[in-house]
């Protein structure tokens, strides 16, 4: 960096969001705001308009009539050696996933404003191996690890899992891996730098203790856990704590990173908020809450939102995205392309003019004054003297009664017999799906197959109000501490589907064909090329094994016909949610039969075959099967190539990405036997913000219960 | 300067069979599984054994004689009571009592398994009043509790009196469910059949739709508890061989359609205690990634499934030892058959 090359040092102007994100205009200029001046403008509660559907937005802290006039505490004590300004975590961001400039920045701000960062996985650069308060990581790929780096900083975390992808390892695509990065991590350079999904020496709790108990001793530091918020969050931090970890960093849906397959991010984890409240609520209940830290991340985005989670447990919040954005991001969603406008996760061998390490620390310090000045302002609202008073105190919030979406759901919520009114959603222009299915396929892309990889920001479903199915309001759990999760890059995870003794399918999925259409005979081709079923005339065809199917429509009557169908000798059910009498959505229907027929005892007797009129892709498949489905067709992702002008060879590319989706969902979720694992499996779901009658009828908990 | 010790693991699980008519005594059982005290907690441990008795056992925690009383007449039609005893427990989690007792029955082996689980649908998991089978089978015995083996073994006169053929034994270090209720210790059992089990399954909601699909209905919610139960199912619903029995759950056989959702997913390493007619098994089994140890130690007249090297070692004697591969089972009986597949 020559002095003579000119150097960014201000923020660009946003350009226009064409789809729906989290990190909206009012979020972004926000915290500009607070990085310009340093302190609060007095909006120190996000606007109405502002507020999306996630649950946080929906809690209110309560304020007093007369504010207190003295000037509010925000310290925190950091694992019990540092005393900070603030309990502000810059979250684990890595040199590689960004260009170095914003790396030194961060971890000079927290020494500077007395703060911490964490460093993430890859090693330190050279220019902040001599910072105070900063933590080293320690991943499930090692990179960058020698006992002397452990010893620099103020802690160590165990980086088990991350909110955007729980149950997925790191990932530094290959364009990124330039000379320098090669040089912090030890690998060659160009290559994608791939961690392992789970640690291979941590497949259980009493694992990782061995692991902090290790570090403990190696370098006298405390160790810190950092998992993404899945189902057994409180089972993970009491683990976590009896072992003899020195707190937790839970990292939410919808969290920052550098590079995460879309269909992880958008339909894995839990909302941070629900996940610190219950593991908080559990430490407390098993004595364990004392001198254990919990560090709360993932969409948090303003000081409302940290002290919102304090109330509701946390000690610490991290900032990634935030302090990304307090430094210029424009929230394009291009780090994992290495071609970022504003040079904060650009390649390094890209030698544009860098940008301005003074102009970054100097905004990144201004934002954490802002941020301490407004956190202030919330406090003398609620007549509260410091942050440490608040924790824990959910007396503090005030909980929206109803937090629930049902009328979005278009479902009378009642009583679930009233399931019958249902009016089934227009199906929406879905944008950003429609180009994951085209990327598959080949249609657009360079790379057919290869599930599509996205990066920073927020921009799905449950929480933006925009939605295809009601699935999109299930989350799937990954796998974190208790077990691994396994890797489809490494291991063998079996995707196949036996509907029969002797035939294999290479999905649970099929696809429905109308004789006499003009495509058919690429339809069958393409199926048969990737050992898919057909389901054509009544009958579903695998190679020489054909079996008589009966289709019914997916209402509230579906039970009804079914025990004399099993009479009758069909073994195979389709549930069509696009037959004319449907007047329910499949999900629901899906799961009335499933009931039905375990209740009946008829379960084993009959497969369940769901086709369902719209969906976003693999994820639905998996959903459904949870749900009780035996097999899901994937004529909704078809129909879509084949209007777009696809021939055999995308049809047979998007059955392929589809399988390498279904691995990656299945490994996450630490199932090796997909078919087997995950039909029927309500356990491994959640939901998040779905009606109650929905709830109820789908027999799914709610995340956080 | 420390010395590092690092073992791979989770819970400890120890299974002990003769093949030649000995036995293996409570306190040389104990001193193995106390071995690897470090994999576990003083959250739960417990131990299983078969006596030689033909009589048919069935064992409830309960908090007082009152509810016993209540539940036996309630379920007066359906066994006669021979006769029965008390064990008076406590630990810090509070007082309680294990009741066994001797029943004649007509029914069948699942029937008695459904007049187990409504007896225990009557009352909670805790609280003032209780109650929860935890065995039944022709001379089995479930003896668990809150704290180390060691803990287990002083609660329970009897462990110490007893010699048998066949012994598992479990130290419990709680990942899925809590650690205060002795329901939830290891061993599990299902009619004839004990489990002690180390992971955490991941198929666990898929593999409890298959009970339901069978008829059953109430759980305390564990993996280890449903490991148990799918045994059972397959046992003594659908006459399978335990090879069979092992091979649906290892995911070996493909599955036929009553068999969808039997196989067991993500991390578990597992020993059964199992009588069958007047045969007595010792069964081990692994998940396919061999994510849990389990090792084998062969005598001329002993066979031990152990978590560990050192818990072989304490029992004496020379064992060859080896360990099962990713997937793999191992069943052994009371005369003398091995097998592996």
């Amino acid at each position: 960096m020559t002095d003579n090359v000119k150097q960014l040092a201000s923020y660009l102007k946003l350009p226009e969001q064409k789809t729906v994100e989290f990190w909206n205009h009012w979020r972004i200029n926000h915290i500009r705001n607070l990085a310009q001046t340093g302190k609060s403008d007095g909006e120190i509660f996000t606007p109405q308009k502002y507020r999306t559907l996630r649950s946080l937005d929906k809690i209110k802290l309560k304020v007093v009539t007369s504010p207190s006039s003295e000037v509010p505490d925000t310290s925190a004590v950091f694992t019990g050696n540092l005393r900070l300004s603030a309990p502000v975590y810059l979250g684990d961001m890595s040199f590689g996933a960004l260009s170095g400039v914003p790396n030194i920045a961060i971890a000079r701000t927290a020494d500077s404003m007395n703060v911490v960062a964490g460093t993430g996985e890859g090693g330190l650069l050279p220019e902040i191996e001599n910072s105070r308060n900063i933590t080293v990581q320690w991943a499930s790929a090692r990179f960058g690890v020698t006992a002397e780096k452990l010893r620099r900083g103020a802690a160590i975390v165990i980086k088990v899992g991350q909110g955007a992808k729980p149950g997925i390892g790191g990932h530094l695509p290959g364009s990124k891996v330039t000379p320098e990065i090669s040089e912090a991590r030890s690998i060659p350079v160009g290559i994608d730098a791939i961690s392992p999904a789970p640690h291979h020496d941590i497949y259980s709790i009493e694992d990782l203790g061995r692991r902090i108990n290790m570090l403990k001793i190696l370098t006298g530091k405390p160790v810190l856990v950092k998992v993404a918020a899945t189902n057994y969050i409180p089972y993970i931090a009491s683990g976590i704590a009896r072992m003899g970890g020195a707190g937790i960093i839970i990292d939410g849906f919808g969290a920052g990173t550098g590079a995460a397959p879309n269909v992880i991010r958008d339909n894995f984890g839990m909302p941070i908020e629900k996940a610190v409240q219950s593991a908080h609520q559990a430490l407390v209940k098993e004595g364990l809450r004392e001198n254990f830290q919990i560090i709360a991340g993932g969409r948090v985005s303003t000081p409302e939102d940290m002290v919102k989670l304090i109330c509701l447990g946390a000690d610490f919040v991290t900032l990634g995205t935030a302090v990304l954005i307090a430094m210029g991001c424009l929230m394009v969603h291009k780090c994992h392309h290495g071609s970022c406008p504003v040079l904060l996760t650009n390649k390094l061998s890209d030698r544009r003019a860098p940008l301005s390490i003074a102009f970054a620390k100097r905004s990144l310090e201004r934002f954490i004054s802002g941020w301490i000045d407004e956190t202030k302002a919330l406090l003398s609202q609620m007549g509260a003297a410091s942050l440490a008073e608040i924790r824990g105190r959910e007396d503090m919030l005030v909980f929206p009664e109803d937090n629930v979406e049902v009328d979005r759901l278009h479902i009378a919520r009642d009583v679930p017999s009233k399931l019958a009114a249902v009016e089934l959603p227009e199906s929406e222009n879905i944008t950003g799906q429609e180009e994951r299915t085209l990327m598959l396929s080949g249609l657009a892309g360079k790379k057919p197959s290869h599930p599509p990889i996205t990066s920073m920001g927020s921009s799905s479903d449950p929480s933006l109000g925009k939605y295809v199915r009601a699935t999109d309001h299930l989350i799937i759990d990954g796998a974190q501490v208790t077990r691994p999760s396994m890797d489809p890059h490494r291991e063998v995870i079996d995707t196949t589907w036996i509907p029969v003794g002797g035939a294999k399918a290479s999905l649970p999925s099929f696809i429905t064909i109308s004789r006499g259409t003009s495509r058919e005979g690429e339809l069958r081709d393409a199926a048969s090329a990737m050992s898919i079923p057909i389901l054509t005339d009544g009958e579903i065809i695998l190679e020489n094994w054909r079996s008589r199917v009966e289709t019914i429509p997916s209402n509230r009557q579906i039970a009804d016909k079914v025990p004399l169908l099993i009479e009758d000798g069909v073994q195979f059910v389709e549930v069509n949610e696009s037959v004319e009498t449907s007047d329910l959505p499949l999900e629901a229907s899906v799961s009335i039969l499933d009931t039905f027929l375990r209740q009946s005892g008829l379960r084993s007797r009959i497969q369940i075959l769901a086709t369902p009129n719209r969906m976003r892709g693999s994820e639905d498949i998996a959903k459904i099967m949870c749900l009780g489905a035996n097999s899901v067709s994937i004529n909704p992702l078809i129909s879509l190539i084949m209007e777009r002008g696809g021939k055999r060879e995308h049809i047979e590319n998007l059955i392929s990405g589809i399988r390498r989706e279904i691995k990656l969902i299945s490994g996450s979720a630490g199932i090796g036997l997909f078919s087997n694992s995950f039909t029927g499996n309500r356990e491994i779901l959640r939901s998040v913000s779905l009606g109650e009658a929905m709830r109820e009828v789908l027999d799914v908990k709610e995340a956080g219960a | 300067m420390k010395s590092l010790r690092i073992s791979p693991g989770a819970c400890g699980i120890l299974g002990a069979i003769s093949l030649d008519g000995g036995s293996f005594a409570g306190a040389d059982i104990l001193r193995s599984i106390s071995t690897i005290n470090y994999r576990g907690s003083d959250l739960g441990a417990g131990f299983a054994y078969f006596d030689r008795s033909p009589d048919l056992y069935v064992e409830a925690f309960a908090s007082d004689m009152k509810v016993v009383e209540n539940v036996a007449g309630i379920l007066s039609g359906e066994f006669d009571i021979k006769s029965s005893n008390t064990i008076q427990l406590n630990d810090k989690f509070g007082d309680k009592l294990l009741w066994t007792a001797k029943i004649e029955t007509d029914a069948s082996p699942l029937n008695l398994e459904a007049i187990t689980e409504r007896a225990n649908s009557l009352y909670p998991l805790e609280g003032a009043e209780h109650f929860r089978f935890v065995s039944a089978g022709f001379g089995l015995h479930v003896r668990k509790g809150i704290g180390y083996p060691s803990d287990i073994y002083n609660q329970y006169s009897d462990i110490s009196r007893t010699n048998s053929h066949l012994w598992i034994a479990h130290t419990r270090q709680p990942t899925n469910s809590p650690g205060q209720l002795p329901v939830f210790s290891h061993p599990f059992s299902s009619f004839n059949i004990a489990v002690v089990h180390n992971g955490d399954i991941s198929s666990f909601g898929a593999n409890v739709q298959a009970l339901v699909n069978h008829g059953m209905s109430d759980f305390v919610g564990t993996d280890s508890e449903m490991i148990a139960k799918l045994l059972a199912i397959l046992i003594h619903k659908y006459n399978l061989s335990l090879e069979e029995a092992a091979s649906v759950l290892c995911g070996k056989m493909q599955a036929e359609n009553v068999f969808r959702g039997f196989a067991l997913d993500g991390p578990f390493s597992v020993a059964a205690a199992i009588r069958i007619g007047n045969k007595d098994y010792l069964v081990a089994m692994v998940d396919r990634s061999k994510l849990r140890p389990a090792l084998i130690g062969k005598s001329d007249n002993r066979i031990i499934v152990a978590s560990e090297r050192n818990q072989i070692k304490a029992l004496g004697g020379e064992f060859n030892i080896h360990q099962l591969r990713g997937g793999q089972y191992m069943i052994a009986s009371s005369d003398g058959e091995v097998y592996y597949g």
